[in-house]
């Protein structure tokens, strides 16, 4: 997504499935993901950032290679 | 080299120069901002689920409570998204009015941002010029939807009612004098040095780092982005209106300033199109709705601040789930790069140059951006 020049909107969470919506070519593409196992994308988005740590606090998913953050609890 | 001790400021979450309750934590040298730390959830009141609840009618209703500023934007994203779910096509007039209450509701907003930022830098003029000229903005909303704010006037298919001739006649009335006091507000900004000479390099976010945090609205168009939902994905009658997206290259909060001055004027002229190309002929009022398809849909919407959208899964009688992703949490993370190297004065002028919309945006995060800092906050 990143490569095609896509602009990541937001996550969604919905306690089983990650939900990334991406902005491209005048139309909302949504990519779905399982919530195991879920991988950090800040590294390619950094503004992924606060919605991860969001779902992170709602849903108690962890992403892997999220900056490490004090959790705020 | 004399080192100096780090402290840290609290500003917020009550604070007088901030408009509403959030917390922001500044790490000074000095007098330099080493680092800006944040914490949303003040505000937070818990929509998303309390929604789940409702039925299709009632859903809408409290969609529109989200904010009492882009009102317009949330209860038009979530009922066009209901749209999409049961294909439901919307009469042309209908898309017409949503898109002169959308357009009035960019106008009241921009229009009372530069008040509070005229008011914010002692510059009362221009509190006073601006605030007058959102009155007839006001009006016009009033008289279109019936009330002044939270103006629900969506209904899933069209309108809650018509716009009829004296009522074209009433806005068109209340935008000329719109027109002639903005003017008017507009000339004591651009004339004022001493506003200029506050805003000017304060702020700065350059395209690169924008592009990279993907701002939205005003803050992005500030930094040279093109972006606008209205011109990308066109929806209402925006296809059918001719307008411009106003940029500007600097990207500090003067720039962000000229965009948002610029974008009342093209909200004013899409208004005056959408009240002469609207059809001629009764609507009627869009009937309600209390069931829905099951599916799903996405939609986004240009509201004040920028790109709004929303996730909508439909059951039968309720929502089934929803994420709702205002313009302001969008555009957050970037006060902490616009304040790296400034000083504790420009705070509230970064943060107010945003725009922010805390109530659209809470939700419980803590950020810290300086992990020498990290610090438990208990609310």
């Amino acid at each position: 997504m990143k490569g095609k020049g896509a602009r990541l909107i937001t996550i969604s969470c919905d306690g089983k499935k990650l939900h990334y919506h991406f902005f491209l070519a005048g139309e909302v593409k949504t990519l779905r993901k399982p919530v195991k196992g879920a991988q950090s994308i800040c590294s390619l988005y950094p503004g992924a950032e606060l919605y991860e740590r969001e779902i992170m606090e709602k849903f108690g998913v962890r992403f892997r290679g999220h900056p490490p953050k004090k959790l705020f609890t | 080299m004399i080192e100096m001790p780090r402290i840290e400021v609290p500003f917020g979450p009550y604070h007088p120069a901030l408009g509403e309750p959030e917390y922001f934590q500044v790490v000074l040298e000095g007098e330099r901002i080493v680092a800006v730390d944040f914490n949303l959830g003040y505000n937070y009141r818990e929509i998303e689920k309390h929604v789940l609840s409702f039925t299709w009618p009632k859903a809408v209703v409290l969609l529109g409570r989200i904010c009492g500023i882009c009102s317009s934007a949330h209860t038009q994203a979530f009922t066009m998204a209901y749209e999409k779910i049961n294909m439901i096509e919307v009469p042309r007039k209908a898309r017409f009015i949503r898109t002169i209450g959308a357009e009035l509701e960019r106008i009241h907003s921009h229009l009372l941002w530069l008040g509070l930022l005229g008011d914010a830098a002692g510059f009362d003029t221009l509190f006073m010029l601006s605030w007058a000229a959102r009155e007839h903005a006001l009006n016009s909303l009033e008289r279109l939807s019936g009330k002044r704010i939270h103006y629900n006037y969506l209904r899933y298919g069209g309108v809650h009612k018509d716009l009829t001739k004296s009522g074209t006649d009433f806005l068109r009335g209340e935008l000329k004098e719109l027109k002639k006091k903005y003017s008017d507000a507009y000339e004591a900004f651009m004339s004022n040095e001493a506003l200029r000479g506050r805003l000017k390099g304060v702020g700065v976010l350059d395209r690169d780092k924008a592009l990279e945090l993907g701002v939205v609205g005003p803050t992005a168009r500030g930094s040279g982005i093109k972006v606008d939902t209205r011109k990308d994905a066109p929806y209402s009658a925006y296809d059918e209106v001719e307008f411009r997206i106003p940029t500007a290259k600097a990207g500090d909060a003067y720039a962000r300033a000229l965009v948002r001055l610029e974008e009342v004027w093209q909200s004013i002229h899409i208004v005056e199109q959408s009240l002469s190309l609207m059809p001629k002929s009764k609507l009627p009022a869009a009937k309600q709705r209390y069931a829905s398809r099951k599916g799903e849909a996405t939609q986004v919407v240009e509201a004040p601040r920028g790109e709004n959208f929303h996730f909508v899964v439909a059951d039968t009688n309720t929502p089934k789930f929803i994420r709702v992703r205002p313009p302001t949490f969008a555009n957050i993370i970037a006060v902490p790069h616009m304040l790296e190297g400034r000083t504790m004065s420009d705070v509230p002028v970064v943060i107010s140059s945003i725009d922010p919309c805390f109530a659209c945006t809470d939700r419980v995060v803590v950020v810290d951006l300086d992990k020498r800092t990290v610090k438990e906050v208990n609310m």
